[in-house]
């Protein structure tokens, strides 16, 4: 599996999880519904973000490994995702009595944020793993 | 508070996306000199790209929706 497609597979298994732990939150504690409708709708859109994020940076990775031979790529899409989380907070802005705007705007960067955290982890074993290869080729 | 609030909102819709843009632009641009250097070091290049990009686009991202909060308090 390549190296980009690890973290993605992650990634949505933690969003969902998170999704699946928050409507069950919503049905257990209906006061709390708003909240936790937010909190779904913004950590969906930052899941779409960075699953859009990653196909452009493939196809922009695979343009610079084909020197130019295939479609040029321009940019990384950059304000699609930026339009998108406008659309998210407008979505919570037009209909406050379904979603809370705050729950939404806390989650919209979640996604990222828990790429850092999964880079990190990733980091970590990469580096456990590879001091006991040389661990072994020492002795 | 209405002027002040319009001001505040384009500073930091501004600024964010100023500081993003200079930001992914460093980083695209260092990542495809590697892979063009090192095409076989593509997979680890384009993955700290991935987390890269990741945390520089968190910022503009806050920056709009304060940018929307300010603007729905003018």
């Amino acid at each position: 599996m390549n190296e980009l497609s690890k973290y993605l597979v992650t990634l949505i298994r933690v969003v969902l999880f998170f999704v699946a732990f928050c409507l069950f939150l919503s049905a257990v504690l209906p006061a709390q519904r708003p909240v936790m409708n937010g909190l779904v709708l913004g950590s969906v859109v930052s899941c779409l973000n960075v699953l859009y994020m990653a196909r452009r940076i493939r196809l922009v990775a695979e343009s610079a490994a084909t020197a130019g031979k295939g479609r040029k790529r321009a940019g990384i899409g950059f304000g699609v995702r930026l339009l998108t989380s406008v659309a998210a907070i407008m979505i919570a802005l037009k209909f406050p009595q379904y979603f809370n705007q705050v729950a939404v705007i806390a989650s919209l960067v979640f996604a990222q944020f828990l790429l850092q955290i999964l880079g990190m982890i990733f980091a970590v074993k990469e580096g456990k793993s590879s001091d006991e290869q040389g661990g072994k080729r020492e002795s | 508070m209405g002027v002040m609030a319009y001001i505040a909102a384009a500073i930091a819709v501004g600024l964010g996306a100023l500081g993003a843009g200079i930001g992914n632009g460093l980083i695209v641009s260092k990542t495809v000199e590697g892979i063009a250097r090192q095409p076989e070091a593509k997979s680890t290049l384009q993955t700290t790209m991935f987390i890269g990009v990741g945390l520089v686009e968190a910022l503009p991202i806050i920056g709009v929706v304060l940018a929307f909060i300010f603007y729905g308090a003018a």
